[in-house]
């Protein structure tokens, strides 16, 4: 137990906040195919996406749909601490949920899920950088959730942000990658589903994906799916993918275009 | 695609709930039996012991390696092994240890490290061996002194991860080989595929690089690790080794002949069932019978 | 467990993927042979031991407590539902005894990944496992399954081993009758301890597999060795039910794979998992061998390692 923090009770109950009448029996798909926020079932929340917002870092960037919103910071590439030889650099990526970010508190402590998840950033980022030309190097990626609006869809969030920060701070890689999740309700695929829309799922996908090189670089999938559905939720997020990383080109050369 | 899905083979139940007073009279009985061990022309039969056991209690015998000596005149065994004597001197070779290397043996071994001037080279003992920048060849045969700037570059010669063979040159003061590659036949492994079996297994030779009927080159470390090679044919490679891997299995010590026989008795089968555990057996069954015929020694 | 490879084995395991014929004799997609067993351990609810080969030893034991239903957190329509769920939690161990690699806490990041695969494909209905039929008293106490695998020996392809004797352990697994009564306004539970009437796990049949693709170059390889895993530059796993449908995906490791060459992998695997679906249920009702079934407790085994 860590004594300079407050200590909560040992256990604790969020509590069930009733919805008004309407809101909660709202259907996922309403009246024009619309979602519950307007959207179609193939679009994405609006991105907000700006490179280099935290001084100290060598990198950095921060990533918002609508109530989701991430930031991540690159430290390195710096020498590596251990004494072993390796001719390829690493790559330590440290995802992390703030307290507050999620409908139930967290934590301050590294739980499975956020240790799985900074796994995951891992392989998905690996692929694309040039670890190559950095041996003896460390580059360390911290990922900060600072509001969760839907798990999945915050975990692809973080590895495009991520994507993004490697860019800024000027590490070699091979392409940006790109990250997209859906959410399967009523075997229907929703792209980047919110945290509503999850709560209705029966199944997720999250993808990431090298544009220009045609290569996916991470893909976990969870809930029983049809080998169709899924086939057409790779192909769709693959789209989805492109479109986001035009996004990603945008956001990185609109700044000096204005200079 | 196809996977086969076995049940357990359990020895019978009567092996394992052994009579207890049975087995400690023959005990003893044996080893009344062992226990003057003078006329050593015991090279025709193993004599197996285990820790503790009485090997001999004549003065006039040596004790060698994994033996020690009772006050007042007793020699006992210190591992569980075979009896081997080497005139007045007695030793006992375990059954199962990790290599421990003597001066000249061929050894194949993987680099685990690179540090100044030296290489740290797994051997599969208890200790890293270390191989030198000064007994190296250089490749392609040039005759040098090695500089500054070879040092620079030990990494162009060996990278951690490759696999060489090497002869034990010397013993340094705290016990570690330090390897030499100086000669043509010697240096890093190409072209192979790389095996791992019990080191005792694997008996000293005249000569461990052997040139099998079917073609393929093997290099019998004697520290268990093996390196069949060849240019071509993947299936004769991938057939030794799963002929070698059943002969390890199976407790069968690893020689030119041993896999030869292996190798033809294994002709009938596709390679790739050279992994079912049945088919082991029905080979292991005929080299078994075949080597105890020629003598050559083993055990099971 | 190695850690090291070198140039020239990593090219010749490369070249041998290429012509479909691997180090050991295989081609690309053969499975080694599969020894399994079925209640091995007395104290647990359910248990099953699987070996791969020569090597891979993986032992999962199942265990069935009583314990509080989780469903705070989520909003009231998707609360109301998960009042009623009991609940499965899975953890994998790998232990030192199977490879130095393991010991202290260099095993603990590789635990974790396990234990979130099973996690993605074991904790929700995709397991297949009837959730609702193992409430006990809904909105407060559920029958939790805890699965718990352990790996005892390692020689490559840990996970799939993993999926397939978790399977034969959940099939092997005997849930307690209940019976509930209302005291003074509380709940009380009595579980029967007649084993006679422990029943098995509602929905077994679908409870998932999965297989392991490992990308070496452009092909890929089932059921890798340890050296074609360190040769391995991406994994793709996919699980499977014997509905056909998929049940969880994950790619793993530091390579990136095509979108078609994706797919391709995802339709190999279904092939192979249905196959195996089908052979592991024939075992599975034959494993019933020795008595070592329905209820039986005493379980005794003289030489549990002995069994090859």
């Amino acid at each position: 137990m860590d004594r300079r923090r407050i200590p909560g009770p040992e256990t604790s109950v969020s509590p069930i906040i009733e919805r008004s009448e309407d809101a909660k029996e709202t259907p996922t798909l309403g009246e024009g195919d619309k979602r519950h926020d307007g959207r179609k079932v193939e679009d994405i929340r609006p991105i907000f996406l700006k490179t280099g917002l935290i001084t100290q870092a060598n990198g950095s960037a921060y990533i918002e749909l609508c109530e989701t919103k991430i930031a991540c910071a690159i430290y390195g590439p710096r020498q590596t601490k251990l004494p072993a030889f390796s001719g390829k650099g690493n790559l330590n990526c440290d995802f992390k949920f703030a307290s507050f970010s999620c409908a139930k508190r967290r934590s301050n402590h590294r739980d499975p899920q956020e240790k799985e998840f900074s796994q995951l950033l891992y392989e998905a980022l690996v692929p694309s950088l040039r670890l190559d030309l950095l041996p003896k190097s460390t580059i360390d990626v911290y990922v900060s959730v600072i509001q969760n609006d839907g798990t999945a869809s915050c975990l692809a969030a973080a590895i495009t942000c991520a994507s993004m920060a490697l860019t800024d701070a000027g590490i070699e890689m091979v392409d940006q990658v790109a990250a997209c999740a859906a959410s399967y309700i009523n075997d229907e695929i929703f792209i980047d589903g919110d945290f509503f829309e999850e709560q209705r799922e029966s199944g997720s996908i999250v993808l990431s994906y090298m544009p220009s090189l045609n290569e996916i670089t991470h893909i976990i999938q969870s809930g029983e799916v049809d080998v169709a559905t899924t086939s057409q939720a790779v192909e769709l997020c693959v789209d989805v993918c492109s479109k986001i990383y035009s996004v990603m080109r945008h956001s990185l050369l609109e700044p000096v275009k204005k200079q | 695609m196809n996977i086969e899905f076995l049940f357990p083979r359990t020895e019978s139940k009567e092996r394992h709930e052994h009579d207890v007073e049975m087995l400690e009279a023959d005990l003893e009985e044996e080893d009344l039996k062992r226990e003057v061990l003078t006329s050593l022309n015991s090279s025709d039969a193993f004599l197996m012991v285990t820790p503790g056991q009485r090997i001999t209690s004549d003065p006039q015998f040596m004790k060698g390696h994994g033996t020690y000596h009772l006050p007042p005149d007793s020699m006992l065994s210190a591992v569980a092994g075979i009896v081997e004597p080497v005139n007045k001197l007695i030793l006992v070779r375990p059954l199962h240890t990790r290599y421990t290397g003597d001066i000249g043996d061929l050894v194949i071994g993987r680099i685990t490290e690179v540090t100044q001037k030296r290489w740290k080279v797994d051997l599969n003992s208890r200790q890293d061996g270390v191989l030198q920048l000064s007994s190296i060849n250089l490749p392609g045969g040039v005759q040098r002194r090695k500089t500054e700037e070879d040092e620079l570059q030990m990494r162009k010669f060996f990278i951690e991860g490759d696999l060489l063979v090497a002869e034990i040159h010397a013993f340094f003061q705290d016990g570690a080989a330090n390897l030499h590659t100086r000669n043509s036949k010697y240096g890093k492994l190409r072209n192979g595929s790389f095996i791992n079996v019990p080191p005792p297994l694997v008996q000293r030779c005249k000569t461990h690089f052997h040139t099998l009927p079917c073609g393929i080159d093997v290099i019998l470390g004697l520290n268990g690790y093996i390196w069949p090679i060849d240019d071509s044919t993947r299936e004769k490679i991938a057939r030794v080794c799963n002929c070698i891997n059943a002969l390890s299995q199976n407790f069968v010590y690893i020689n030119d002949t041993a896999i030869i026989y292996a190798y033809d008795a294994s002709l009938k089968f596709h390679v790739r069932e050279l992994r079912r555990l049945d088919v082991i057996d029905e080979i292991m069954s005929i080299v078994v019978a075949k080597v105890a015929s020629s003598k050559t020694g083993f055990f099971q | 467990m190695q850690t090291l490879i070198s140039h020239s084995e990593r090219d010749y395991i490369l070249r041998g993927v290429e012509s479909n014929l691997r180090a050991d004799g295989r081609g690309r997609l053969d499975y080694r042979q599969v020894t399994f067993e079925t209640g091995v351990i007395s104290q647990c609810s359910g248990s099953a031991r699987c070996r791969l080969g020569e090597g891979t030893d993986v032992l999962v034991g199942v265990k069935v407590e009583i314990g509080q239903i989780e469903f705070d957190g989520a909003e009231e329509v998707v609360g109301s539902k998960k009042a009623k769920w009991g609940r499965v939690v899975c953890n994998v161990e790998c232990s030192p005894i199977a490879s130095r690699q393991f010991a202290g806490r260099g095993a603990e990041d590789y635990n974790n990944e396990l234990t979130q695969i099973m996690e993605l494909i074991f904790n929700g209905p995709q397991a297949g496992i009837d959730l609702e039929k193992l409430c006990i008293v809904p909105g407060d106490k559920c029958w939790v399954v805890y699965v718990d695998a352990l790996v005892l020996d390692y020689a490559g392809n840990i996970l799939d081993t993993i999926f397939l004797t978790t399977r034969a352990a959940l099939y092997n697994t005997r849930v307690p009758k209940t019976v509930v009564q209302e005291v003074e306004g509380m709940m009380e539970i009595e579980v029967l301890d007649d084993v006679q009437e422990a029943e098995r796990i509602v929905g077994w049949e679908q409870i998932p597999i999965a297989v392991t693709l490992n990308k070496i170059g452009s092909r890929h390889v089932i059921d890798a060795t340890p050296l074609e895993e360190l040769a391995t530059e991406a994994k793709l796993l996919v699980s499977v039910n014997k509905r056909g449908k998929i049940c969880g995906i994950q790619k793993s490791g530091e390579g990136s794979i095509e979108p078609s060459l994706l797919n391709e992998m995802i339709q190999k695997i279904l092939e192979a998992l249905d196959v195996r679906l089908q052979q592991e249920e024939e075992v599975l009702a034959n494993s019933s061998r020795g008595g070592a079934e329905v209820g039986q407790i005493n379980i005794q085994k003289l030489g549990f390692f002995a069994a090859t």
